[in-house]
């Protein structure tokens, strides 16, 4: 019995050699192109944890330690910065192109909220990643946006205090900016890739179903 | 390339498939005879052919060379995925380009009891920060309210901008279009830098 008639694998074949309609083509290719960047971000995110320590004391020397002495530490950390970049880049342009395409209105209307709270999700992981230097410019940096934060009303307060993880920055905003940059957004962000897979899948069965 | 149009295709619906080869600058003629209409596009960027493929007359389009491309689309594997392959290469290829030319930094060390004169922030938040800023520190609750709203409208969009209408409306993309220049406008000349 050949491995492509078994189980799973066949699913799995059957669906990487299903037909993309035309009209279809370009909102996937977009959206695997994230999908990437995302892999990629976790894989380097897992290299650099390797190393990266997440204490006042000790974080500098690690990112040096990244930078200077770890075999391709530069070229991990780089990507792992310009992807992240680069998803920010796409993911809000995906959400203008379906903003213009006027697509919200019917069958991709699930792409556009999830778009936009993978938008959101994005921008989280990438301002709490900016922090995890934790130099002079990234502590001024959450010190004064954890103040604006917490003249947002409703979680304002609530939010900057559990970040803060007390009445000013210190090392426990650190180990919390981390477990939120390393744990918690990143299975977010993975739940919603996973709806928007099934949302998709659901489009083109129902494309599929129209024209037979 | 050969159009294959759905049976029956002829008079006005016919028309139209031609109107729209002219527009896009492809010389084609109808093949006489055959359960199904064909259109011989002879000349012209015939690759322009395949948006044709949204029409309703449509059928397929058969290139004359290479795999043929039916309305259902073409394959994910080979074709798609040859492409994002390749993409996805050349997207690693500049992303390391840049890493190596513009390599994240690291500032000063922490000084508690001195702000420093001025406070770059990264250009995604630029924006959201400059609005708040806008307003009164008393008053910053109001920024964070309006940005809640917008967030929330723009969730709720497909709700508010319901389909089934006769006539699409325009007004997201406008909407859309102001709060996209607001947003620019902030990023690049707000409060915040």
């Amino acid at each position: 019995m050949r491995a492509r008639d078994s189980g799973m694998l066949k699913t799995f074949w059957s669906l990487l050699r299903s037909p993309v309609p035309p009209t279809e083509r370009a909102d996937l290719l977009l959206a695997l192109v994230i999908l990437f960047l995302f892999f990629l971000q976790v894989a380097t995110g897992i290299l650099l944890a390797f190393f990266y320590q997440p204490s006042p004391v000790t974080v500098a020397d690690s990112v040096q330690l990244i930078m200077r002495d770890v075999d391709w530490g530069w070229v991990v950390r780089g990507l792992h910065h310009w992807s992240a970049h680069a998803i920010l880049v796409l993911c809000g342009f995906q959400v203008l192109r379906i903003l213009y395409l006027g697509t919200w209105r019917g069958r991709a209307s699930s792409s556009w909220n999830l778009g936009l709270l993978v938008l959101l999700c994005a921008i989280l992981l990438s301002y709490t990643g900016e922090l995890l230097v934790w130099d002079q410019s990234a502590f001024w940096r959450i010190t004064r946006a954890l103040e604006q934060v917490e003249s947002a009303p409703i979680v304002g307060t609530w939010v900057a205090h559990v970040l803060r993880g007390g009445e000013e920055v210190s090392a426990t905003t650190l180990s919390r900016v981390f477990s939120v940059h390393s744990l918690l957004l990143p299975w977010v962000l993975w739940v919603l890739v996973v709806f928007e897979g099934w949302f998709f899948a659901q489009r083109l069965r129902v494309a599929k179903e129209a024209r037979s | 390339m050969i159009l294959v149009l759905k049976p029956g295709t002829q008079g006005p619906e016919l028309a139209e498939v031609l109107r729209e080869l002219e527009k896009r600058g492809i010389q084609g003629h109808v093949l006489p005879g055959g359960t199904k209409p064909l259109v011989h596009l002879v000349s012209g960027p015939t690759r322009r052919a395949r948006k044709l493929l949204k029409l309703e007359q449509v059928e397929a389009l058969v290139p004359t060379s290479g795999p043929r491309v039916r309305l259902s689309g073409r394959r994910f594997y080979p074709y798609h995925f040859t492409n994002l392959a390749a993409l996805c290469l050349v997207l690693t290829g500049v992303l390391v380009l840049l890493a190596g030319n513009f390599p994240p930094g690291l500032g000063d060390a922490i000084d508690p009891q001195h702000a420093p004169e001025s406070l770059s922030y990264p250009w995604y938040v630029r924006a959201p920060l400059s609005f708040v800023a806008l307003f009164p520190h008393s008053w910053a609750w109001l920024g964070w309210m309006c940005l809640y709203a917008l967030g929330l409208a723009a969730l709720l969009m497909p709700v508010l901008d319901r389909p089934g209408e006769k006539a699409a409306s325009n007004w997201p993309r406008i909407v859309g279009t102001l709060v996209l220049l607001g947003w620019l406008y902030l990023t690049f000349g707000g409060a915040v830098r």
